[in-house]
């Protein structure tokens, strides 16, 4: 018993790992679509969820940003994507990429696969170059293809179509493994094959990297991304405490310059890696979790 | 050769091996379906096969319990690997502090309000409309069925 208490004092969940564990259990909270293979139609649907989360998964409650983000574009022509745009600006002044951090189902799936006991790849100048790529990704594949898509009144969801492994995971494979749905295996070809493949090569990528579709790929951390100096919550640094050591950015397992930049996803870890003690979690003024006298285990993110 | 090193390349070798046999299988699926599509002379016929994808999958489950059994000596042992930066040493770099200043709160709350706008207008202009439409439908384009 004692053996075991110990075990679980060192693997317990962080606070973090909660509200990720929270976040994607509420996203995907209608039970019943597992069941009967169907997903959810109701009103709650009209809402954006914060964080990655196919809409097409038989569980979701909420739509997705991203999907619904492309698919405003798409029918801009007809009507200006005011709603969507709003959506993203409030999630973004409030939470920035405290959303990735905390709140993503496919943040937390990354981070799960990148505890598996392989060698790691350390970030470099390749990985912080890599990390423009999202941008790219965003403004191709999420903005100009479906607008050109849209003047020739054809929607076409391109970040969804041909990359999102949120989709292909959470919509295909959960809609599939129901017998219900074996009447849609007729409609896998070329495009589900290439999908399901990017799918296995980003997971088994971030095996090795992390949060690899986080800082390369996605869309939705690009724009959170842009939030970053103005959002209301976030880790914080008190620079009259800084005094310049380095150690938050070389600790820090993503490829920042400066803690609480356009790439932190505010994990925390190195409130308890500096040693002044000047960096906290904050809501505003509000400090949500400050330095720890004993930091954890060296000061690991968990 | 300790337990840890034999775990840690066991969970290696073997997340390469899955993630190569997934990809294989895929593939195999696909151009194995098409290939007889094209010798059948028939469009019509899809290339999987509900039977076909559960084959797969059943050739594939011994390296997947390998797999996951690997994972399961890992965590017991208490080698599941945390997130890391790189080593200590290297240049200094003075944080970028990031006060909460009036001008910082006073942007936030004209942003907000454009927000709220966007918000509003989306509501009046149909957007949340769409979205609801949009979200309600099973995308088969987007998870790859289309």
């Amino acid at each position: 018993m004692d053996k075991i208490r110990a075990w679980w004092r060192r693997h317990r969940p962080t606070a973090r790992r909660l509200a990720q564990l929270y976040a994607a259990v509420l996203y995907n909270a209608h039970i019943r679509g597992f069941i009967e293979g169907k997903i959810y139609t109701g009103p709650a649907k009209a809402v954006c969820a914060p964080g990655l989360n196919c809409y097409s998964c038989p569980g979701a409650i909420a739509a997705c940003p991203l999907g619904a983000l492309q698919n405003a574009v798409a029918a801009s022509a007809s009507r200006p994507a005011f709603y969507v745009v709003g959506m993203l600006m409030l999630f973004g002044l409030t939470l920035g990429r405290v959303i990735c951090g905390w709140l993503c189902p496919v943040g937390l799936i990354q981070e799960l696969l990148h505890r598996l006991p392989t060698p790691k790849l350390k970030k470099s100048r390749l990985t912080r170059a890599l990390s423009g790529l999202k941008y790219a990704v965003l403004a191709v594949f999420a903005l100009l293809i479906p607008l050109i898509y849209a003047a020739r009144r054809t929607p076409l969801p391109a970040f969804c179509k041909y990359i999102c492994p949120a989709g292909t995971l959470e919509g295909a494979v959960g809609l599939l493994s129901n017998p219900v749905n074996a009447d849609k295996f007729s409609m896998l070809g070329g495009l589900f094959t290439g999908k399901f493949v990017i799918m296995v090569a980003i997971f088994a990528a971030c095996v090795f990297v992390y949060r690899a579709f986080c800082r390369f790929l996605c869309p939705l951390g690009a724009i959170y991304g842009l939030f970053a100096r103005i959002a209301l919550m976030g880790v914080r640094v008190d620079e009259a405490s800084c005094t310049g050591c380095g150690a938050c950015a070389r600790a820090c397992p993503v490829d920042i310059r400066h803690v609480g930049d356009h790439e932190c996803v505010h994990c925390g870890l190195c409130i308890d890696v500096c040693p002044e003690k000047a960096i906290s979690l904050k809501a505003g003024r509000v400090v949500l979790k400050g330095p720890e006298i004993a930091g954890r285990e060296g000061g690991v993110a968990k | 050769m300790n337990k840890t090193r034999i775990i840690r390349a066991s969970v290696t070798v073997l997340t390469l091996a899955l993630a190569v046999a997934l990809i294989a299988s895929a593939l195999a699926l696909y151009l194995g379906g098409s290939a007889r599509r094209e010798a059948a002379n028939t469009h019509a016929a899809p290339p999987f096969t509900r039977e076909d994808a559960a084959q797969a999958l059943r050739r594939l489950a011994p390296l997947g319990l390998a797999w996951l059994a690997t994972l399961l000596a890992a965590a017991l042992t208490g080698i599941l690997t945390p997130a890391r930066g790189n080593a200590p040493g290297g240049k200094r770099v003075r944080m970028r502090g990031q006060e909460e200043t009036k001008k910082r709160a006073a942007l936030r709350a004209g942003l907000y309000g454009l927000a709220a706008l966007l918000v509003a207008l989306g509501v009046l202009n149909g957007g949340l409309n769409d979205v609801l439409v949009k979200a309600i439908n099973i995308c088969t384009e987007c998870i790859g069925l289309g």
